[in-house]
């Protein structure tokens, strides 16, 4: 009797533990914003749950931009502080979670978190009047008019364009489709559709895989029985491992496949295997121009964790977090609405603008006052006037030993022009 | 800090909700569900789609429109009550498939196959709730900034669950309840002494599972938005663990489980510092809790607040006769105790506890 | 279209293979003990996940890693029954409190997976080879080493179970465990045997899956655990025959449906079905005991 009593008294003594310390360790100051010196920065994502490797790479790129700004000289001279929460992936987890960042924490910018998520925080972030930095493909931000977000990551109707434009130009005109059932992946299909249409293209058949089966045997057969030219696809990195292990097995490894961002990543790598990899498996990737943005963050990447491919999420985040640093140094503060006007002035590309992609040298152009054009990893990070990026495109392929290598690039205005009318 | 207090008190009393329904099922009635959260679900996106109205301009854009089913627009208290409706409804179905005959493991995997299957209709048939991207934008119950929201939510959530409490206690402490319990303990006692065990088993799970679908309502007024995302096996899990640690059987110990442990210490790990690993803390507090349900079904099966707390039976004191004669009484077959089992006899002398 | 059924039985096969080795693992622990392991599924995960460290970690050849990782597998299985189990079943728990134990075991075992070895997928370093035809199927040298491993290690069982005083002993207490203790038969340690069996043939199961589908990752046993069930139940709870016929008939029916319905409903189809035979014979196709509640 009196164990038990032990037991619950402990375990409440735990909970009461657990409370004080929480209490004790939660700092940030009163009202919003700063303390003296140093600005918190808010990042939200995945860290728990089905797409944890995605929210662990977005923590990852986070600290380590804020490291080489706090190196540089900080925001406008300030330390930044980064303050992660965990969503979970689940709409009803990343209301609490925005909360706790933005009033618990007081942070005056958030990155990410990812569409899965993004709907439920808009209007903590509206009503906190602070820039939301997120990324993630879901076509519904496509025309969004709110001014806190900015989306780091192409809109799924420009990979979309991207894909079939490449296909239509290696004369595939007969594609089949096999996308994942989860939402990231059904959003593309639509846009493809109606692009395939527009360039006269034959769509075969398409397949929808739901993730979590253990066999997709059937549903390969189904997509090469019809005979594609091509096969275009997006699916998570399970997904793809198995579905590409039944397709060698089958014997179908011949046919190209197109790809997404979503295979430009060394998870997809490792859960595919060099032989798929190194095949004809193509993936378009919004690309910088000369990819200079992409080699400075790279070689940044090397020298911190080591990855020659970023994991999936990295480079939005990271470039998420320069957009917004530079666009405060740029604004002189990292106070609303400055700011936002601040990270479109430094992404926007005029004939005095100067090309920076680190954040050293960003920094110095501005204070200088010479006016920059910051390209970001991911993309040239020029946002269109729903705060969309959009930018060119490339095409790439995997080498058996992990690295990657660009097979064409397509203007924006390319793709743009070829869907036009 | 305060912000996360509300934050707190609305998960908190909303999940209470779940409880409470969760604890009529399993704990009064002994009815294993491990997909509870599934009815949860169900009650979200039927309240949604009664009360969001068309999709908003924005998100209707072309092919990628979010789609989904009815688009009605009814006054919140009237869609909330369809979402409590449409989960009791596939309560009712579940129950009338899964109870018969059926040993206990059985249940449990049908339920977990109902599931299973829920989610992945929901998640293709994409027509129904826009399968996997979800529902979102859904409209707040009333116009208020972010904290008054939370309040006011705060205050419907609390008077649900005052009547969902009241609901429980009613039918604890009522013969019903009575047989109920027996139901739990043994269902071939309860048969021996005449009641028709499947119509009290149905009756229970759909009252629960009417509660689960409010509870789902209440959540989607708060978040704003729904997916399937949302609804993952382990929600489900977690309910359980709750319910027995904060007490299986008492409703009481349904507002412990919920408080305490779900929302408390979901909630607090936030406040961890963030010096320690943020991708660890979350597998780690899932070992935590599943670690903290089997210790407490060894050392403390009746949880934090032990279901004798609520005190079912009370003995009476009959009065003494004090005639060495009995007087004769006209209606003699009304002085005959009633094998039966109803309230005619004295609960002190019925059960031996 | 004929083609297209051969290969989806030959598909189907292969899928049998790796749902009947976990089928009778838990059907033999479910025989004995008499309730349900539901962390079964995550546990074969591990015994995957064992193999892959040993296998990747350590260099050592793929079959003795297996086989290691099977053993590993089959003593966590009997620690957890010494620690975990026995003393609620000691106690006289009831069958919904052990079937919640064992419910905060698979969360438990998965979530250490998760800690330890993250979220993303891994694949083993041995190469299943390509795909040839025998007749009209289609099969990789993989599909049939794990049709092979499977038929063997079934029928060995089968042996162990028949003929071998200790098999005989496992069947005497899965029959009625009292009688069995008072003609001396040490249960406790028959218990902790089947335990052990149960858990090889969870290890083996797990790493034949990962091969099947070219993947390992943290979930891949809980998804399996209803298919597992389905085969459990459609061939009979308490023989192991049965669990057999029943993984075959789930194999090759979800492998066939799959290639006429959407392959989105493939395994809400199989679960139908499964909830079908539990309300019209939930004995399943051959009688097995059908024990109290």
């Amino acid at each position: 009797m009196r164990k038990r009593f032990a037991l619950t008294g402990t375990l409440i003594g735990l909970v009461m533990v657990l409370f004080v310390s929480a209490c004790g360790s939660s700092s940030g100051g009163s009202g919003s914003g700063s303390s003296n010196s140093v600005l918190p920065l808010g990042l939200e994502g995945p860290l728990t749950g089905n797409r944890a490797d995605i929210g662990k790479a977005m923590v990852q790129a986070a600290q380590m931009a804020v490291d080489v700004i706090n190196k540089n000289g900080g925001v406008d001279g300030h330390q930044v502080k980064l303050y992660t929460q965990d969503d979970a992936g689940d709409p009803v987890d990343a209301v609490p979670a925005v909360h706790t960042l933005i009033n618990v924490d007081n942070v005056v910018a958030i990155v990410g978190p990812i569409s899965l998520t993004e709907a439920g925080i808009l209007p903590s972030v509206d009503a906190a009047n602070i820039p939301n930095l997120m990324w993630g493909g879901g076509s519904q931000f496509d025309a969004i008019t709110d001014p806190h977000f900015f989306r780091m990551s192409p809109s799924d109707t420009e990979q979309a364009e991207a894909m079939v434009y490449y296909a239509y130009k290696q004369g595939w005109t007969k594609i089949a489709l096999a996308f994942g059932a989860g939402s990231g992946s059904q959003s593309l299909v639509a846009p493809i559709q109606a692009a395939a249409k527009h360039l006269g293209m034959t769509i075969t058949t398409n397949v929808a895989l739901t993730p979590g089966l253990s066999n997709y045997s059937s549903q390969v057969t189904d997509v090469y029985n019809t005979h594609p030219q091509a096969v275009l696809g997006q699916f998570n990195n399970t997904t793809a491992g198995i579905f590409f292990g039944e397709i060698k097995q089958q014997g179908d490894l011949s046919t190209p496949f197109i790809g997404d961002n979503i295979f430009y990543t060394n998870t997809w790598f490792n859960a595919v295997g060099k032989t798929v990899a190194s095949g004809p498996v193509y993936m378009t990737n919004s690309s910088t121009t000369g990819g200079q943005g992409a080699a400075t963050m790279l070689s940044l990447m090397k020298q911190y964790y080591g990855y020659t491919t970023p994991p999936n999420g990295f480079e939005y985040t990271y470039d998420g977090v320069m957009a917004w640093a530079i666009g405060a140094d740029e604004a002189g503060t990292w106070k609303w609405p400055a700011v936002e006007q601040g990270i479109v002035k430094a992404t926007t590309p005029t004939s005095q603008t100067t090309l920076c992609t680190s954040y050293p040298s960003c920094y110095s152009l501005i204070k200088q006052h010479k006016p920059v054009k910051f390209e970001g990893s991911a993309s040239s990070v020029t946002f269109d006037k729903y705060h969309n990026v959009y930018g060119p495109f490339s095409v790439l392929r995997f080498n058996a030993d992990g690295s990657t290598q660009t097979v064409v690039t397509y203007t924006a205005q390319e793709i743009q022009a070829a869907f036009a009318g | 800090m305060v912000y996360f207090l509300l934050d707190l008190a609305v998960l908190g009393s909303i999940t209470a909700i779940m409880l409470v329904g969760l604890n009529l099922q399993y704990g009064v009635t002994g009815l294993i569900n491990f997909t509870f959260y599934t009815f949860v679900a169900v009650g979200a996106y039927m309240t949604a789609v009664t009360m969001m109205g068309k999709p908003a301009a924005v998100y209707a854009t072309g092919p990628l429109a979010e789609q989904y089913i009815l688009q009605w627009s009814l006054p919140w208290p009237i869609a909330l009550f369809i979402g409590g409706i449409s989960a009791a409804i596939l309560g009712l179905f579940v129950v009338l498939v899964a109870v018969r005959r059926l040993r206990s493991d059985y249940l449990a995997i049908v339920t977990v196959a109902v599931g299973f299957i829920v989610y992945n209709v929901i998640n293709n048939a994409v027509q129904l709730f826009d399968g996997a991207n979800g529902l979102f934008d859904i409209p707040q119950i009333a116009n208020l900034a972010t904290e008054p929201y939370s309040l006011y939510l705060i205050l419907v959530s609390v008077i649900l669950l005052a009547v969902c409490m009241w609901v429980s206690h009613r039918i604890y402490h009522s013969p019903a309840g009575r047989v109920l319990r027996v139901i739990r303990e043994d269902t071939i006692v309860a048969r021996t002494f005449g009641k028709n065990v499947q119509l009290f088993q149905i009756i229970v799970f759909v009252i629960s599972s009417f509660m689960a679908g409010i509870s789902g309502g209440l959540l989607v007024f708060y978040v704003g938005a729904w997916s399937p995302a949302a609804f993952l096996p382990t929600e489900s899990f977690l309910l359980i663990a709750a319910l027995i640690i904060g007490g299986n059987g008492n409703h009481w110990g349904a507002l412990i489980g919920s408080f305490v442990i779900l929302e408390g210490l979901a909630e607090l790990t936030r406040l961890l510092p963030n010096s320690i690993s943020a991708s660890a803390v979350g597998p780690i507090r899932a070992i935590l809790i599943g670690v903290g349900l089997i210790l407490f079904l060894r050392f403390r099966p009746q949880g934090i607040l032990p279901e004798s707390l609520l005190k079912p039976y009370k003995p009476r004191r009959i009065p003494r006769q004090a005639a060495a004669v009995p007087v004769p009484n006209a209606n003699v077959a009304g002085n005959v105790p009633n094998i039966a089992g109803t309230a005619a006899v004295d609960p002190a002398a019925e059960e031996a506890q | 279209m004929l083609t297209a059924l051969f290969e989806g039985i030959g598909f189907g096969l292969v899928a049998a293979a790796v749902i009947a080795l976990g089928a009778v693992g838990l059907s033999l622990q479910l025989s004995v003990t008499n309730y349900i392991n539901f962390a079964y599924g995550d546990l074969m995960a591990l015994g995957a996940y064992f193999v892959y460290a040993i296998n990747g970690g350590l260099h050592v050849n793929f079959f003795v890693a297996g086989l290691l990782g099977a053993i590993a597998t089959a003593i966590v299985f009997v620690l957890l029954n010494i620690f975990v189990l026995r003393p609620f079943v000691r106690s006289g728990a009831r069958v919904i409190t052990l079937l919640v134990v064992t419910i905060g075991i698979s969360f438990i075992v998965q979530n250490l997976v998760i800690l330890i070895w993250g979220t993303g997928a891994y694949q083993y370093s041995v190469q299943v080879g390509n795909a040839f035809h025998i007749g009209p199927f289609v099969f990789t040298p993989g599909d049939l080493i794990i049709i092979l491993i499977s038929g063997g290690l079934l029928f060995g069982l089968q042996a162990f179970l028949q003929y071998t005083k200790l098999g005989k002993a496992l069947r005497a207490t899965s029959n009625n465990p009292d009688l069995a203790m008072s003609s001396g038969i040490n249960t406790d340690l028959v218990v902790n045997i089947t335990w052990a069996i149960s858990g090889f043939f969870a290890a083996i199961a797990g790493v034949a899956l990962a091969i099947e589908e070219n993947n390992l990752r943290p979930l891949e046993g809980f998804n399996e655990l209803l298919i597992i069930f389905s085969a459990i139940i459609l061939g009979g709870i308490g023989r192991q025959t049965g669990a057999l016929l029943g993984a075959l008939v789930i194999g090759i029916a979800t492998s066939i449906a799959a290639m006429v319905l959407p392959p989105a409903y493939n395994a809400v189809i199989a679960f139908a079905i499964l909830i079908l035979f539990l309300l019209v014979r939930p004995q399943g196709i051959f009688a097995g005991r059908e024990v109290a509640d």
